[in-house]
């Protein structure tokens, strides 16, 4: 396998840990620190030549902590972070009209906030991160018309077919957990929103023991921890409110749903119920849905794009905390019978559970996984923004371990993970028209 | 031509950039190669079966032993082809770059397509053509810019129905054509990576020059017109938008940079920074997003710009309104001093972020070298931004946009004659 190559290898250098701080933990050259004043997490990532520095800061609350009738709320307070705070210092337009990359973002069980800049920028970079953090206003003046806003990218999104079907398959795969509905929220919702409701959602998570930040550039531990320090010190520790959380029931049946819209676009998404990423058949499943679909040697692509039944097949497993759904994305061609499709996919993956993947094809698929994987830490802005996602699963040494678990995983391993999450009958199955 | 990042050379009909990189341990590489014949032996639709078919096989190797080789070297590898060009894209680790510019070479070539996989891919197109009825904001792309190029133009886009007309007569005789072609085009090459990469890459070069020639894209300037098409689209809440039209200059033209200045202050593409964002939407809450950009094929051709973003029916006339009014007070009372300050910041900042993975400096130094733009050009340009005075930029904004003269198209839940429908 010599694309292979160790990632972030780098001889661990003695650190003089900065007063009000304790050394957590390393991985790979990135150490983990908390400010113990107040709980804040940050992880200290190199960046060796670097002209910019990344600062991500990670909060441990996404849509799957939101209850019944707040469903979005943490997407919407995403976008009232991006409005005036108390603070005297810059604020994030300031930052922006220096030419900041940034941007903000809410999933499942976190949402983010992230700057690029040159490295000089770090101080104001931070302070307009902890401002936010704690000194948002939340008033009708400000909130009601970014509502209108969020309304409006509601509409965008929910006029895309293939979202759409998206949002009635997850809902309907999960009755109980909060991963049934998507992060921007049921519109009702959204629309009886108060700045009270959005008040005390921020003022359960938004503090510093509910946050990782990530700052990734070619700057001194000793400076980005100092400056830290300077900007989230005063900041007290929060209240540690327990997260709505549920446990989602077995599936103990077929579940379908269809979309019926004026469009001639034909899909068919297949949603199995998944492992969370902390668990090694996640990895399983990862290579078993790479090997179905990925590129036109897979047996999907063979079967359906192949033979004229279908233009695309594509599959999606994403690392979440807790266990979410994989996917199956099927573009169907005009006046092909679903059920035909449904039947071929059923037909395919029994192929797999019945026969292990020969080792050779095995290998390939885990030295391009690897290799891709690598190209995709380009930068500490990629990084940044990628060890954020690890942050929100739980455990940001996946990052690195997750790469090395890949290449071990066994052809046995991967047909126990089709055997157990694939299973036709504890499928949900959307689709667009008839 | 060497900058501190790039360096450019230039053999005979290839163009060749090396780029420092910032991770020596991956290498970025593009090979973009100008068609001969486009538009007229080679077509928008040959090129999309191009694409599809460019990993398909060569004479040597099977689609199979193609994907088993990307995959056993770790190359990431994909091809592209539209507007007259092919587009070859590599990321590979250092040690196995060598042979992602041997597959490569092969795909450029040798290629070997059989006739069962053009069927397929060709269905796949069709099919593709088919679904695209739904996709509002391609439509609309297309309405606005067959308003503002002329029949014939290399910049005019196919219909959708002169797409699927034109797939339906495809052969794969046609799309050998481009096969043929490419080794006759006009070749810009750009490496991120190492001396060690620096030095495959000119091994392609060489094999390259050997048979690339100088291909002419001609200087034409299309006038400016006055038009607007509204396309019904049901089943759609938001009308997809764009609004513009021709400028009477090319890059090389003393005004272009002020033009480009004072158009990014109107709109800058992501975030918030640009007027529009900061009055259309964050006051007005009318839209998600609505920004504005320019383009051009070459230094040497004439560009156009307009403003993207998109309306629910029921805001149509109300966000059509917001940005007319947005259009004129920047013509009457151009930008301020406050927005020059603040815009070469942003533009200082894009630079250096630009620089800041293998990736984006790839991205960036590819893309100028196919519009003729060497890095020293680029080091010019840098600083010509940063010595542009508002008045310069004022004059450039009033003589070459006319709120009254514009280009607009809308698809989606509109009538005919451009009067939003509320859902």
């Amino acid at each position: 396998m010599s694309a292979r190559q160790k990632s972030g290898s780098k001889t661990q250098q003695k650190i003089s840990v900065p007063v009000g701080f304790e050394k957590v933990s390393d991985s790979h050259g990135v150490a983990e620190f908390e400010l113990s004043r107040n709980g804040l997490r940050v992880l200290v990532v190199p960046i060796p030549g670097s002209p910019t520095v990344t600062t991500n800061i990670v909060y441990r609350v996404g849509s799957q902590h939101e209850g019944r009738g707040e469903t979005g709320l943490s997407h919407m307070l995403e976008h009232m972070l991006f409005k005036r705070t108390k603070g005297t210092g810059p604020k994030w337009k300031d930052l922006e009209n220096r030419g900041a990359l940034m941007n903000a973002t809410t999933w499942l069980d976190r949402t983010m906030y992230y700057f690029t800049l040159p490295s000089e920028h770090l101080r104001d970079m931070l302070t307009v991160e902890a401002d936010r953090m704690r000194g948002t206003h939340l008033t009708d003046d400000e909130f009601l018309p970014e509502r209108t806003n969020v309304l409006s990218e509601y509409e965008m999104y929910n006029s895309r077919p293939d979202m759409a079907l998206d949002w009635e398959l997850v809902s309907t795969a999960f009755h109980y957990h909060g991963y049934r509905h998507d992060t921007i929220g049921f519109r009702r919702d959204i629309e009886s929103y108060t700045t009270k409701k959005l008040k005390a959602y921020y003022d359960t998570h938004y503090w510093p023991n509910r946050a990782t930040l990530v700052i990734a550039g070619d700057l001194p531990t000793t400076t980005m921890l100092r400056e830290v320090k300077r900007a989230f010190g005063d900041i007290p520790r929060g209240p540690n409110a327990p997260l709505f959380h549920e446990v989602e029931p077995p599936q103990e049946g077929i579940r379908r749903v269809a979309l019926m819209r004026e469009t001639p676009i034909r899909e068919m998404h297949i949603a199995y119920k998944a492992p969370a990423f902390s668990d090694r058949s996640w990895s399983a499943l990862y290579l078993a849905l790479t090997h179905l679909t990925d590129g036109e040697t897979s047996p999907l692509y063979r079967a359906l794009v192949e033979k004229k039944l279908a233009t695309g097949v594509a599959a999606n497993l994403y690392p979440t905390m807790d266990p979410f759904l994989a996917f199956l994305t099927i573009t169907v061609g005009e006046r092909v019978p679903y059920e035909r499709i449904e039947k071929m996919v059923v037909r395919e993956v029994a192929e797999l559970s019945n026969h292990p993947i020969p080792k050779a094809r095995l290998d390939l698929l885990k030295t391009e996984l690897y290799a891709h994987d690598l190209f995709s830490r380009d930068g500490g802005h990629n990084v940044a923004t990628q060890l954020a996602e690890y942050v929100a699963t739980g455990n940001w040494k996946r990052y690195f371990d997750h790469l090395e678990e890949i290449t071990s995983i066994s052809g046995k391993e991967i047909q126990t993970a089709v055997q157990t999450y694939l299973v036709p009958e504890k499928a949900t199955i959307g689709i667009i028209g008839v | 031509m060497t900058t501190p990042y790039a360096t450019q050379t230039q053999s005979g009909a290839v163009h060749l950039t090396t780029v420092e990189p910032l991770d020596a341990r991956i290498v970025k590489f593009r090979a973009s190669v100008r068609l001969p014949d486009f538009p007229h032996l080679i077509t928008p639709a040959s090129l999309s079966l191009y694409e599809a078919l460019s990993l398909s096989g060569t004479r040597t190797m099977t689609k199979e032993e193609i994907d088993t080789y990307i995959r056993r070297h770790g190359l990431q590898l994909s091809i592209h082809a539209g507007g007259g060009y092919a587009h070859f894209e590599l990321t590979a680790m250092a040690e196995q770059f060598k042979n992602g510019i041997s597959l490569i070479a092969k795909l450029i070539t040798q290629p070997k397509w059989p006739q069962k996989e053009f069927t397929i891919k060709r269905h796949t197109e069709l099919e593709g053509n088919r679904e695209a009825h739904d996709d509002a904001r391609r439509i609309a792309s297309i309405a606005w810019n067959n308003l503002v190029f002329p029949a014939g133009a290399r910049g005019r886009l196919q219909t959708l129905a002169e797409e699927r007309v034109s797939l339906t007569r495809l052969t794969l005789d046609d799309v050998r054509h481009i096969a043929t072609s490419l080794p006759k085009g006009e070749w810009y090459v750009t490496v991120v990576g190492d001396s060690e990469a620096k030095k495959i890459a000119q091994s392609l070069v060489r094999h390259l020059k050997a048979t690339a020639s100088t291909v002419l894209v001609p200087s034409t300037i299309h006038p400016q017109v006055s038009a607007t098409s509204y396309i019904p689209l049901p089943g759609k809440t938001n009308v997809e938008v764009r609004i513009g039209n021709m400028l009477p200059i090319t890059p090389l033209d003393d005004d272009f940079i002020p033009f480009m200045f004072g158009l990014t202050v109107l709109g800058k593409p992501g975030g918030f920074s640009g007027r529009l964002m900061s009055t259309v939407r964050e006051n007005e809450g009318l839209t998600y997003g609505i920004y504005a950009t320019a383009s051009f094929e070459t230094k040497s051709t004439g560009v156009h710009w307009h403003i993207y973003t998109f309306f629910t029916g029921k805001d149509l006339a109300r966000g059509l309104a917001a940005t007319a009014r947005e259009l004129r007070t920047i013509v009457k009372l151009g930008i301020t001093h406050k927005e020059l300050s603040i815009f070469k910041d942003i533009i200082t900042t894009d630079r250096l972020i630009a620089h800041g993975s293998n990736e984006r400096r790839a991205r960036l130094y590819h893309a100028l070298a196919i519009q003729g733009i060497t890095p020293n050009d680029f080091e010019h340009l840098s600083e010509r931004y940063q010595s542009l005075t508002v008045h310069e930029v004022n004059a450039a904004l009033k003589r070459y946009i006319n709120p009254k003269k514009l280009v607009i198209s809308g698809v989606g839940p509109v009538t005919t004659d451009g009067r939003g429908i509320s859902g």
